[in-house]
């Protein structure tokens, strides 16, 4: 499984905040991109626990693997070898997920941001990826409060 | 029959003298009374048909009458006997005329020939005349009527004969003559509109296909016109789509470089620079990758055509394939074999050409790669060769690697199309190659067998000639 993650903090009363997201790219730099970034976005929220996968079909597993703490947002790539993003975007709403989902490509058209919409993505965002925005969004759909 | 009845009757003259007159005769010699005789000479001589009397006694001639031409059927001799003493007392000779009876029915045979020749001939005449006048002359009139008159103006043959009842053969045949020509008439005018209506149907026909070949000509237009406005949709289409993955490909690793470059800005950590640095770094290249390859492949390039070594450009390529992979830290085959022919002076877009083997070679190491991780007994291979073929050179990239599966053909060629994982490559090395092969007027070609191996072969004219 091409997993990337970094140690997950272990469960304690003071870690009960700690936010869970997954990222799905075929892009192996992406995991060091978003750690980075959220490490500074997530200071004052509380611990992030941050899951990369290079492709869908490993995701969709970890998903489905019960002893894995519930996921909060999954972040996509669209354009990856194998199942793109629409397709695990279908199989999560298949596996009676209601996650946040966002969708985050560097195809910026009309007709993917349509599809997005319709298969019900949460967001639709473009690569190079703006992170004050995507920090702004996070907060809104994990209502997360200004500290 | 006649002359026979006439010739027996002549022959029964030769009894009558024998039984009546040699009696009476031998008396009268006996008592030799020639003047009875000769009474009774001259009365046998006036006998029909007797020609020459001669009689004789004591050697003597006592009597001689008529011409004499003895032949033994008309002549006899009779002996004179004495009634009592049958002492011979002369002889009489007796000729009959069997010539001039032969002469007279002769001439009676030529006059009956003559006369029945003369009545033949007048019932030959005759008979003439009356063919000639209720036949030939009809015959005539028909052979007459039949040679000029074709025209279908013509009236029906007519005979000019007194009438008559009932209907000969002549009338059957005048009817029949009619009835011929006025179906031949009719046939012909058949024919003759039959000739008429092809013409018709001709005439309209190749006027149907003159409107036919001008709407063919007017939609052929409309396709020209309608092509044209394709070509121009299908530019900007394939210019759309083109920039679509031009954009892609570069958003991809302009991503990193951003916000990469973002955090650098408050990063204190040495480490963290560095490492981020590196990434930055990386796809950075990427990016100058993508927009040097759009560069060759539009054409907006500053590469001139110059003579150099072919061989030393080979080589160089590989030189450079590897040096840049092991800044990468990729994986790098063991060997490398080298068939090179005699050094050669080529023209060639030196830095261009060096591009195209490059991302050759780097394919075949790529597919080197892929089968040393799955089979690690796996010896890879790599050999380039250059071999002058006529007034082209063959430059000769063969790999032992995965080979190319055949579903994907001359696909290989088409840009963005990569088999490699993101940010391994953009999909346009073998387009760049392809593109920079016919910059120098050549080709590139592949074969290859799945699993086995693969080969590229880039022919180049040894005599440049400006593409046109």
């Amino acid at each position: 499984m091409d997993r990337i993650c970094d140690v997950p903090a272990p469960y304690t009363r003071e870690t009960e905040l700690m936010i869970h997201i997954v990222i799905v790219d075929d892009e192996a730099d992406t995991h060091l991109l978003y750690k980075l970034k959220f490490k500074k976005l997530f200071a004052h929220w509380g611990e992030l626990n941050l899951v990369s996968f290079l492709n869908a079909q490993d995701c969709l597993d970890y998903l489905k693997n019960p002893e894995n703490k519930p996921v909060d947002l999954i972040l996509s790539d669209i354009n990856m070898p194998g199942m793109d993003g629409f397709e695990l975007l279908k199989e999560v709403h298949g596996m009676k997920l209601d996650m946040p989902f966002y969708m985050v490509s560097a195809y910026e058209s009309s007709e993917f941001r349509t599809k997005a919409e319709s298969l019900g993505a949460t967001r639709f965002l473009s690569k190079p990826v703006d992170f004050h925005r995507l920090g702004e969004a996070v907060r809104q759909d994990l209502n997360l409060s200004e500290q | 029959m006649d002359y026979q009845r006439d010739f027996d009757k002549l022959q029964n003259n030769f009894t009558i003298i024998k039984n009546s007159y040699l009696d009476s005769m031998a008396e009268h010699l006996w008592s030799y009374d020639t003047r009875l005789l000769e009474i009774q000479l001259d009365g046998l001589g006036r006998l029909q048909g007797v020609s020459y009397l001669r009689l004789v006694a004591d050697n003597k001639t006592i009597y001689e009458t008529g011409k004499s031409d003895p032949t033994e059927e008309s002549h006899k001799r009779f002996d004179i006997y004495h009634k009592n003493t049958n002492e011979v007392l002369g002889a009489l000779d007796v000729e009959l005329d069997v010539k001039s009876l032969r002469e007279k029915y002769f001439q009676e045979a030529i006059w009956i020939f003559i006369r029945q020749a003369a009545k033949t001939a007048v019932v030959v005449l005759f008979l003439y005349f009356i063919f000639n006048r209720i036949l030939v002359v009809h015959i005539q009139h028909i052979a007459r009527y039949l040679s000029e008159n074709r025209g279908r103006d013509a009236r029906d043959l007519e005979l000019k004969r007194r009438p008559h009842k009932g209907q000969d053969e002549l009338d059957v045949l005048v009817e029949s003559i009619n009835q011929f020509r006025s179906e031949l008439l009719e046939a012909n005018q058949k024919l003759e509109s039959l000739n008429q209506a092809l013409e018709q149907k001709v005439a309209e026909r190749t006027r149907q296909l003159t409107t036919k070949n001008e709407s063919l000509e007017k939609a052929m237009l409309q396709i020209k016109r309608m092509q044209a406005t394709l070509v121009a949709q299908e530019r900007l289409a394939s210019l759309g789509s083109l920039t679509a993955s031009v954009a892609h490909e570069i958003r991809n690793p302009l991503n990193f470089v951003l916000n990469f470059s973002e955090l650098l800005t408050d990063s204190e950590n040495l480490e963290e620079i560095k490492e981020i640095s590196r990434v930055i770094l990386k796809h950075s290249q990427r990016i100058d990758q993508i927009v040097r390859s759009m560069q060759i492949l539009s054409g907006y390039d500053s590469d001139v055509l110059e003579n150099a070594d072919l061989n030393e450009i080979v080589k160089k390529a590989y030189q450079d394939t590897i040096s840049t992979r092991s800044l990468g830290s990729s994986y790098v085959p063991p060997k490398v074999t080298y068939r090179l022919g005699d050094s050669m002076q080529v023209p060639v877009y030196t830095a261009s050409l060096l591009r195209a083997l490059s991302n050759i070679i780097d394919n075949s190491i790529h597919a080197l790669e892929k089968k040393v991780r799955s089979n690690k007994n796996f010896e890879p291979e790599l050999v380039l060769s250059t071999v002058v073929r006529g007034d082209s050179v063959d430059i000769v990239i063969r790999d032992n690697g995965v080979g190319i599966p055949t579903i994907l053909g001359e696909k290989i060629f088409d840009p963005f199309l990569t088999t490699k994982s993101a940010g391994e490559g953009a999909g346009l090395g073998l387009t760049v190659a392809f593109n920079i092969a016919q910059k120098h007027g050549g080709t590139l070609k592949y074969n290859s067998e799945f699993g086995q191996w693969t080969e590229f072969v880039m022919s180049l004219p040894l005599t440049h000639e400006r593409p046109s």
